[in-house]
């Protein structure tokens, strides 16, 4: 019964239809300097409620791995990175092209992005549900201390200052406040405009800070934009792309360590594709019989890149999906979209909605095998789109995300939320406040209110401390606080060791929340 | 954002967080109006709120006097820099009030163009074509498949 209710998920009209445009959309998206994955999502968001809720994840997350795959493919035609998680790619594959083996590493990109991807997904396949089945074991307490991890470990999220992180994320907490108190019937700080006592909604916010502000620092080279400069297409493309087989299976252990170190930097939250990508480099490195080839033009070392940044991407799913701790800035927000379609991460995801998360899960696994097809035949057509003027791509973004942001619920007052957030993104940004973490608080915010009050009620008069600490997960639950505390700062050590024994030679956005 | 006192640049977290810290004094008053129990968690997350915006004004104080804490993003925002993004936001600002007088079709067919030719696009064609398939998706995507009805 489950198991037809899941294939009718999985290969229905719509989630064939958002396969395919999740996989090709999301290599545009990707192969775009100064978009990336966290932003498609957040646009394309809006334009799948009216989809079935199989369907809409199917495609938010195929844009997910495929935008991860697409950002390589300007990382090695034009040595700039479309996403922070190909800058490792960038060194060696920029390299390859000046050669004339431009197609040959971006084969050797899609095929590694494959393995990576699909290893990941079958990952999550197996890790998923018996973690899942812990969630069984908690109550509200445990749901408030997990709430506090997600808020903690968001100072992991945030940029190169984990305070302003973690005050990022407190904001985000103090959005959720504005609003009608259900519990007790009363509004919250909503000073007499009736728009705001249903309070201030996800998916605009959310656009706001993503798009609205990518805008904006777009736009501050706009000297430039105005001079017509703009990146040049690689010309004369020849060669091979599919990589010989022999090929493949000599790189079988690199690519399969390098997958492996990008699932647990996957599941670590605030490792994104970038650190998974430069750590599957220096393994690779590490282990190679050609060390002196890396940064000079290594095909192991695109195998290693390629493979480790797009397996974090099933490795960021696995908190989310079981326990509602993303694993990244585009699982932050793909959690939003779970949540808009009815989907709470935990155990009744694996079990009451089986038919629908197995056939996510299971769409996840088939997008990375279709990326891996679709970006053999397209590649080096993809590359062209890197060269559209923002001229062009800010009003068509402008656009959707005042659309996006109204088709919720027909709100003119969300547009006007998208707009004030668009602003808030952009001086927070420009501050060194990273957004993601204030995406967290706002989606995080209430499930901590609730259970924090119900809490206090299954304390009764109990002192509410010793009554957490007498429950064995929520000691368990605060020791992995103070370690997402800690934890920061030691990444932050790993990072300037690992950029400091790496060549420098690929772009970075330091406005990106990627 | 730099301002001199005495040849000693004060770190822009200084004015960030005493910033924070009145938005969270403010907002813990405007709590002790609101009914106690629905007023509990928000008070304790601007109290916290409050410790932190200290450590971070404190944390800038030290940067201020010791210049190699200094982060990459303390200097992210001059008044250069923001000058084109404002720029822009001026123009959406203008462009979404326009929607809620002239209806969201007519304001977009005007918002295209400003833009464009604000970032400096001259070629007519381009601008008519831009403008034109962009209405055009909205118009059957949202309008025809979706239903949305639009202001």
């Amino acid at each position: 019964m489950i198991t037809q209710q899941l294939l009718q998920n999985l290969f229905s009209f719509q989630s064939l239809i958002g396969l395919l445009v999740g996989v090709i959309g999301g290599m545009f998206i990707g192969a775009l300097p100064g978009l990336g994955a966290t932003m498609g999502i957040a646009l394309l968001i809006p334009m799948t409620f009216s989809m079935e809720p199989a369907a809409s994840l199917i495609m938010l997350i195929s844009i997910y791995t495929s935008a991860i795959y697409g950002g390589s493919i300007t990382a090695i035609l034009l040595h700039t990175p479309g996403t922070p998680a190909s800058a490792a790619t960038a060194m060696d594959g920029y390299e390859l092209t000046k050669k004339g083996k431009g197609l040959q590493a971006i084969g050797v990109s899609t095929v590694a992005s494959m393995f990576g991807g699909t290893l990941s997904a079958i990952a999550l396949l197996l890790i998923a549900p018996p973690l899942a089945r812990l969630s069984l074991e908690f109550n509200a307490p445990e749901y408030f201390l997990l709430a506090v991890l997600g808020l903690t470990i968001i100072g992991s999220l945030a940029g190169d200052n984990m305070l302003k992180g973690i005050i990022s994320g407190i904001l985000g907490l103090c959005v959720g406040f504005i609003g009608y108190d259900i519990s007790v019937g009363v509004g919250r700080f909503t000073y007499g405009v009736s728009a705001l006592q249903s309070g201030i909604q996800l998916v605009p916010a959310l656009i706001g800070l993503f798009s609205l502000s990518q805008v904006m620092i777009q736009a501050e080279n706009m000297a430039a934009i105005r001079r017509g400069e703009k990146i040049e297409p690689v010309q004369n493309l020849s060669g091979r792309v599919v990589p010989p087989l022999k090929d493949v299976l000599g790189q079988t252990v690199n690519i399969i360590r390098s997958s492996i170190i990008g699932i647990i930097v996957g599941i670590l939250p605030g490792a994104g594709g970038d650190i998974g990508g430069w750590l599957g480099y220096n393994e690779a490195k590490r282990f190679s019989k050609h060390k002196e080839k890396f940064g000079k033009g290594s095909l192991e070392a695109i195998w290693a890149s390629e493979s480790a940044n797009n397996a974090v991407t099933g490795g960021s799913l696995i908190p989310l999906m079981t326990l509602g701790i993303p694993g990244s800035s585009a699982a932050a927000v793909l959690l939003g979209g779970l949540l808009i379609h009815g989907l709470t991460p935990g155990h009744t995801l694996f079990t009451e909605k089986a038919d629908i998360t197995y056939a996510i899960i299971l769409g996840f696994l088939i997008s990375n095998i279709l990326m891996g097809i679709v970006g053999l035949l397209i590649a080096k057509h993809v590359a062209k789109v890197a060269s559209v003027s923002t001229a062009i791509i800010a009003p068509i973004i402008v656009v959707l995300s005042v659309v996006g942001s109204y088709a919720i619920n027909l709100s003119y007052v969300d547009i006007i939320v998208m707009g004030v957030f668009g602003i808030i993104g952009y001086f927070m940004r420009k501050t060194g406040f990273a957004t993601a973490p204030m995406v967290l608080g706002i989606i995080l915010g209430p499930m901590a209110e609730l259970n924090y009050k119900r809490a206090i009620l299954m304390a009764k008069s109990d002192n509410i401390l010793v009554y957490y600490l007498s429950r064995p997960i929520c000691l368990i639950l605060i020791f992995f606080i103070v370690i997402s505390l800690l934890a920061p700062i030691y990444m932050k050590k790993l990072e300037k060791k690992i950029y400091a024994s790496t060549p420098v030679g690929a772009s970075e956005d330091e406005n990106s929340d990627d | 954002m730099k301002t001199s006192v005495n040849k000693c640049e004060i770190n822009i977290d200084v004015f960030l967080g005493i910033f924070l810290s009145i938005f969270s004094l403010v907002f813990l008053h405007e709590s002790s109006k609101i009914h106690p129990e629905a007023a509990r968690f928000p008070k304790l997350i601007l109290s916290i709120s409050l410790i932190f915006s200290i450590f971070l004004t404190i944390y800038g104080m030290r940067k201020t006097l010791n210049t190699k804490l200094k982060l990459k993003s303390d200097t992210l925002l001059n008044f250069e820099v923001i000058q084109m993004p404002l720029a822009v936001f001026v123009i959406i600002a203008v462009y979404i009030l326009l929607i809620k007088h002239i209806g969201f079709f007519v304001s977009t067919i005007l918002f295209v163009p400003a833009l464009m030719v604000f970032y400096g696009v001259r070629n007519i064609h381009l601008i008519l074509l831009t403008d034109v398939l962009l209405n055009l998706f909205v118009y059957v995507f949202f309008v025809k498949i979706l239903n949305v009805i639009f202001p």
